[in-house]
């Protein structure tokens, strides 16, 4: 659950004051609205990399409002995926696991899991350089979702993709919901993709946030994420009973 | 649930971690050259602020029993201003007088010589200036040189009214290359003689010159050229082969000094372009991804050094050493480390700027996502920007290191020109012209343009392989 109250943000000389949404636990809920609405602040204040003024973030149960990026267990894409120049698709797969200090042959085990899940298992040893702009994407995604974060958040990811890699990355996203049970934010501003692919919609106008169904069905309650892990579960959420045990807790390493 | 819930909140929220550490420690080492460059330019001002006041100096005088001054050194208070010296006497019978010191009496002593000279005879007890001549008429004087030279010119002194001397030149066979005769007298009393065609041309092979005197001549001047060294018989056989051996190349790089200001080079480049990256990249980080307050002030400082003429940087750095611990002082000033405190000022601006630029055009969404990946500001920073500004630390270290080695005017000033101890290239290249050794300074020039080379190329390569 992504849980939004009362949040004020001011980048500059841009401003959102009052933003308050909630997103229920396992959800894929797509983030609409015209360009220069603060979509993508919103994003970057729930993942911590944008000071908030006022208000709370809750992540399930936990108020992550004043934490570091690195202590919220967020998997986060950003626009046209910021991938490391200097490594290898492999390593950016790794990387999250590597700053954890995970055994190698977890990791090893992880990055096969997450190529496979991804369909990028041939590219594993190129470095970034010359990937089509799909691959990316996926590589990002990888990346976001190789430590096991409950929460996704999705800038843009398809924006700059031709129509059939559009559709395979939506069909691909798709299944890794399925698959991980993550709760994902996705920032868009195409209707297509929205109806496409939203559990909720969530709309900026004017300033206001409204949240509404869409038109993909929610999993049933006692759906099991598919790719549970060992560990200590963070939250449970109670407001809508989906679940998030099971949610591997892993901390990052200092 | 509850328990699950409890559990949660006891033991999972994490605490709230900082950053502030990481900030710190960047600001620690950018902040050091910044407090530097603020420091020399303050010193400057303090140094001409305390120089206000009235400076005393001590006067003594000496008198030997006849009256003449023959020392004075700074005992007796005197005080000196910018109108002029005023001297006061503690005697009240005697007045201050100032004495030129003349060793003999001006009046029986014969105009002084102006310049050493060489002749026969043996120095006057009386007066040590002077040389008495020989007694005999016709007396000779032999000049030989162990290496053969090219004879360009003699200078009589002293000639006496019928002169009639003879310069014999001989190679070094013994057998005689020329012969002059000189019986032009009158009432000169030196004489230049032109041994060559031209001024700057003589008659080669000369080993020896016997230089026949009548009484009272002295030789006051011989001009000659050689090639600096014994040729060995086979290069006698195989000119150019000589000459690939023994040029002013190879010269310079046989003298110690050269060596030694090479290696010298080499090392406090090395060291300067080290320290400059060491600054260089904390600051870089720090102006083009975070704002503080100072800021812009801080990077308006850190351009100082690029525009502040050099010379005046070496000079700003003297004066703040006045400030300093004498202790330190005598560690640094006209020491090695001055070479490289010198070179790091002027280097390390460049280096900032380059960093600067580098840092800049790193997408910082790239560390944001490094961050969420569970990296902590310093990891983020050594695990991913540190190796995408890799081509750029590269071009700022390789800038740094050329700009320290062109370094001049600041050295000569805050470290000294001492062969052996503080002579760098470009120092070496102002001493040999300073001797008039063209040769050896455009070697010396062509030695650091190839080790100027040397590490461009290096590093190009070494730039090249890291980001493939």
């Amino acid at each position: 659950m992504i849980h939004v109250t009362d949040l004020t943000l001011q980048v500059g000389e841009f401003r959102l004051e009052n933003v308050s949404f909630e997103i229920p636990t396992g959800h894929y809920c797509v983030l609409m609205g015209k360009t220069g609405t603060g979509k993508t602040t919103v994003l970057e204040a729930i993942a911590g990399l944008t000071p908030v003024s006022s208000g709370t973030i809750r992540l399930g149960e936990l108020d992550v409002t004043e934490l570091q990026p690195r202590q919220r267990n967020i998997g986060y894409v950003p626009q046209d995926g910021a991938l490391f120049t200097t490594m290898s698709v492999a390593d950016h797969l790794a990387f999250a696991l590597r700053i954890r200090r995970t055994d190698s042959a977890d990791i090893a085990a992880r990055v096969k899991e997450l190529a496979t899940l991804l369909e990028i298992t041939p590219l594993l040893e190129r470095t970034v350089h010359g990937l089509s702009g799909g691959e990316r994407q996926r590589v990002a995604l990888g990346r976001a979702l190789s430590f096991r974060p409950p929460t996704l958040l999705l800038d843009e990811p398809l924006s700059a993709l031709d129509d059939e890699t559009h559709g395979q990355m939506c069909d691909l996203l798709e299944n890794v919901q399925q698959q991980t049970g993550v709760t994902i934010l996705h920032v868009s501003h195409r209707e297509q993709e929205a109806q496409r692919l939203a559990q909720s919609i969530l709309r900026i106008e004017n300033g206001s946030f409204q949240l509404t169904r869409g038109d993909r069905p929610v999993p049933k309650r006692d759906e099991q994420p598919a790719d549970p892990g060992p560990g200590e579960s963070i939250s449970v959420d109670e407001s809508n009973g989906s679940s998030t045990a099971d949610i591997p807790r892993t901390e990052p390493g200092n | 649930m509850v328990d699950q819930k409890g559990a949660s909140r006891g033991k999972g929220k994490p605490k709230q971690a900082s950053d502030r550490p990481f900030f710190v420690a960047l600001g620690i080492l950018g902040g050091v050259y910044v407090v530097l460059i603020i420091a020399m330019l303050l010193a400057d001002v303090a140094y001409l602020a305390i120089d206000r006041r009235v400076k005393t100096a001590d006067i003594d005088f000496q008198w030997d029993d006849s009256g003449r001054l023959v020392q004075h050194g700074d005992r007796i208070s005197n005080q000196y201003d910018r109108l002029g010296l005023m001297i006061t006497s503690h005697s009240p019978d005697q007045s201050p007088t100032i004495f030129e010191y003349l060793p003999g009496d001006p009046e029986t002593e014969p105009p002084r010589l102006p310049a050493p000279v060489l002749g026969i005879g043996q120095v006057d007890n009386d007066s040590p200036d002077r040389i008495l001549p020989s007694a005999a008429a016709g007396d000779q004087l032999v000049f030989q040189w162990t290496d053969p030279v090219e004879l360009t010119m003699v200078d009589l002194a002293h000639l006496p009214a019928a002169p009639g001397m003879t310069l014999t030149m001989l190679n070094t066979e013994g057998k005689t290359l020329q012969v002059r005769q000189i019986d032009e007298s009158g009432n000169q009393a030196s004489l230049t003689v032109q041994i060559g065609d031209t001024p700057s041309a003589g008659i080669a092979n000369v080993s020896k010159l016997v230089v026949e005197l009548p009484r009272g001549g002295f030789v006051a001047r011989l001009k000659y050229l050689w090639i600096g060294r014994q040729l060995a018989p086979w290069e006698k056989d195989h000119p150019v082969l000589s000459r690939i051996v023994y040029n002013p190349l190879t010269e310079s790089l046989r003298k110690p000094e050269i060596r030694y200001s090479i290696k010298l080079s080499l090392v406090t480049c090395t060291i300067t372009a080290i320290l400059s990256l060491w600054v260089a990249i904390p600051i870089g980080y720090l102006l083009s991804r975070y704002r503080f307050p100072g800021r812009n002030l801080i990077d308006a400082i850190v351009d100082i050094p690029i525009v502040l003429p050099p010379l005046v940087v070496g000079l700003s750095l003297l004066i703040l050493f006045q400030f300093i611990p004498r202790s330190l002082h005598d560690l640094v000033v006209y020491e090695i480390p001055a070479v490289i405190l010198a070179q790091f000022m002027v280097a390390a601006a460049f280096a900032v700027r380059t960093m600067r630029a580098t840092f800049d055009q790193i997408d910082s969404r790239r560390e944001n996502v490094a961050l969420t990946l569970g990296c902590s500001r310093f990891q983020a920073f050594t695990q991913v920007v540190l190796p995408e500004a890799r081509r750029g630390i590269l071009t700022a270290g390789t800038l740094a290191w050329a700009r320290a080695l062109g370094e001049f005017g600041p050295l000569l000033i805050f470290a000294g020109a001492t062969r052996m101890k503080t002579e760098v290239l470009s120092t070496t290249i102002f001493l040999e012209m300073n001797v008039g050794d063209t040769a050896a300074a455009v070697a010396v020039s062509l030695i650091m343009v190839t080790g100027a080379m040397i590490v461009l190329v290096i590093a190009r390569v070494w730039g090249t392989r890291a980001s493939v």
